[in-house]
């Protein structure tokens, strides 16, 4: 099912059936961010009913603190449009993007260029969020002409979930952070 | 070049607010430091502890502020008063005075405060050198220039392949050294290669990361305008010591044209020290449509100058 089929669907059951069947994969790439040392957000790009791209947080591996999930997932779907001779345009234009935490600012702008129509997420992300949580990028229409169209965005699918993850996660501390950056945790345990 | 213009949040710029207080003249002089004690006991100021008590006045009596009119929300008589002052020996009767609302945080807005109300004012130092108009030194000035003009040719070669005229200068000012170079690359099929996008990828690379497969001019150093990135980190001696740099803490963004929503998080994220803008745009994030650098909510909030070189950057996007 793509985004324009969705968007007609009246079902709902079936609708709320596969944005769970979605986020579970999409859990999936937040799992394997997390067995790499990464902050656990996993993301999934769903287009013609089948993933064309996925990503998991590669922060740390890339020492570039732009890698989050969605961008991963975002420069894949070329991969996939070269492979397939299709306009990534287009493909984007028709697709939805499954991710287990809220999109935060950074990723909402990205987002909004690519012209997704819907993205559907976990948890909220309370720090970055920008689909409302620190501010709503998703529809905010005043940007529209340079930034591009607005998107939907669905949350609380499986928040839970990603949350538990996240928790996980940050048990640990950072240990790419230079020493300067990581005293205050270590004085706090003493 | 002329000094460049601070971009800071609208508390710092916007107008003196006002709101009404109930204040009485104070009858009896003698009774003004028991008054003072009472008011603070049943009547404490809470949101308006900018505001002195007592105001005096040359030939006048000394005021005193009671308190605000009670919010009535069933819309009936806004101007109630609930303090039962009528124990309180050495007071007038109640009327309504309007004062400033919030506490002033510019010499400005003081001054302005006054015009209402006497008020506290602890004046930032480092704001009011900000908003002097003369915070940068000549040589300073200088430096801004050079490399807002390295950032104007990396946008005009952008420009020659065909993509947005949009150049960024990633800068380390402890050392006074390049780290980045980079023009847009956008318009070539990866809609997310903005400038700064690129530049803090660049960054990365000579960080040893880096995630972008990038055009390969940028290994060719003596190429002024195309992309680059400095070599050489992380050298083996930082290593050890845990000193090598961290994304882009403390480094100097400038970059040809406001940053967009994105961009301006992506420095969030990466930690930059300071950004450097020539023009600005209407869906800009420093200043214009957002002012990402400080949002309320977010971890790292950053000093963001505009204007810098405008006259030249201006040219850059104005239709021709």
């Amino acid at each position: 099912m793509n985004a324009k089929e969705w968007m007609r669907k009246e079902d709902m059951t079936t609708a709320l059936d596969c944005h769970l069947g979605w986020m579970r994969k999409a859990l999936g790439f937040a799992q394997r961010a997390l067995e790499a040392q990464e902050v656990p957000v996993g993301c999934i790009i769903i287009y013609d009913d089948k993933i064309i791209a996925n990503g998991g947080n590669e922060v740390n591996k890339t020492k570039n603190a732009t890698r989050h999930a969605e961008i991963i997932a975002i420069e894949e779907v070329r991969t996939y449009c070269a492979e397939k001779k299709l306009s990534s345009k287009d493909v984007f234009k028709s697709s939805i993007l499954y991710v287990t935490v809220e999109p935060c600012i950074m990723c909402a702008g990205a987002l909004r260029q690519i012209e997704i129509p819907l993205v559907v997420y976990g948890c909220r992300n309370e720090r970055f969020g920008g689909c409302g949580s620190i501010i709503d990028v998703s529809c905010d229409k005043a940007i529209t002409s340079n930034i591009g169209p607005t998107f939907d965005a669905i949350s609380g699918v499986l928040a839970d979930d990603a949350v538990s993850l996240l928790k996980n996660f940050y048990k640990g501390e950072n240990v790419n952070a230079p020493d300067s950056k990581r005293k205050v945790k270590k004085e706090q345990r003493s | 070049m002329e000094q460049p213009t601070v971009v800071l949040s609208d508390e710092y710029t916007r107008p003196v607010s006002i709101v009404d207080v109930f204040v009485a003249n104070i009858t009896n002089k003698k009774l003004t430091s028991a008054i003072v004690k009472t008011l603070a006991e049943i009547a404490p100021l809470e949101n308006l502890q900018h505001l002195k008590r007592v105001k005096g006045s040359k030939d006048g009596p000394l005021q005193i502020v009671l308190c605000q009119p009670e919010t009535d929300l069933s819309g009936g008589d806004k101007c109630k008063m609930h303090l039962d002052i009528n124990k309180i020996e050495g007071l007038g009767k109640e009327y309504l005075v309007k004062v400033p609302a919030k506490p002033p945080v510019t010499r400005k807005q003081f001054e302005e405060s006054l015009k209402y109300w006497p008020v506290n004012f602890h004046e930032d130092k480092e704001v009011a050198a900000l908003m002097s108009g003369k915070y940068f030194k000549d040589a300073e000035l200088e430096k801004i220039k050079l490399y807002m003009e390295m950032a104007v040719r990396l946008a005009e070669h952008g420009r020659v392949k065909n993509q947005l005229s949009i150049g960024a200068v990633i800068v380390d000012p402890s050392k006074d050294s390049v780290v980045a170079k980079a023009y847009d690359l956008r318009q070539s099929g990866y809609p997310l290669q903005h400038a700064v996008m690129v530049a803090i990828d660049l960054v990365a690379y000579s960080q040893g990361g880096g995630m972008w497969k990038l055009p390969e001019e940028r290994v060719v150093q003596s190429c002024d305008a195309g992309l680059w990135y400095a070599k050489g980190f992380p050298s083996e001696e930082c290593s050890k010591d845990r000193t090598e740099p961290y994304l882009c803490t403390g480094y100097d963004l400038y970059v040809t044209q406001e940053p967009c929503v994105m961009c301006s998080m992506a420095l969030v994220h990466s930690r930059i020290g300071r950004v450097f803008y020539g023009s600005a745009q209407p869906a800009g994030a420093l200043g214009s449509r957002y002012a990402i650098h400080y949002q309320p909510g977010l971890n790292h909030h950053f000093s963001v100058f505009k204007d810098c070189l405008s006259k030249v950057t201006d040219r850059l996007y104005t239709g021709s």
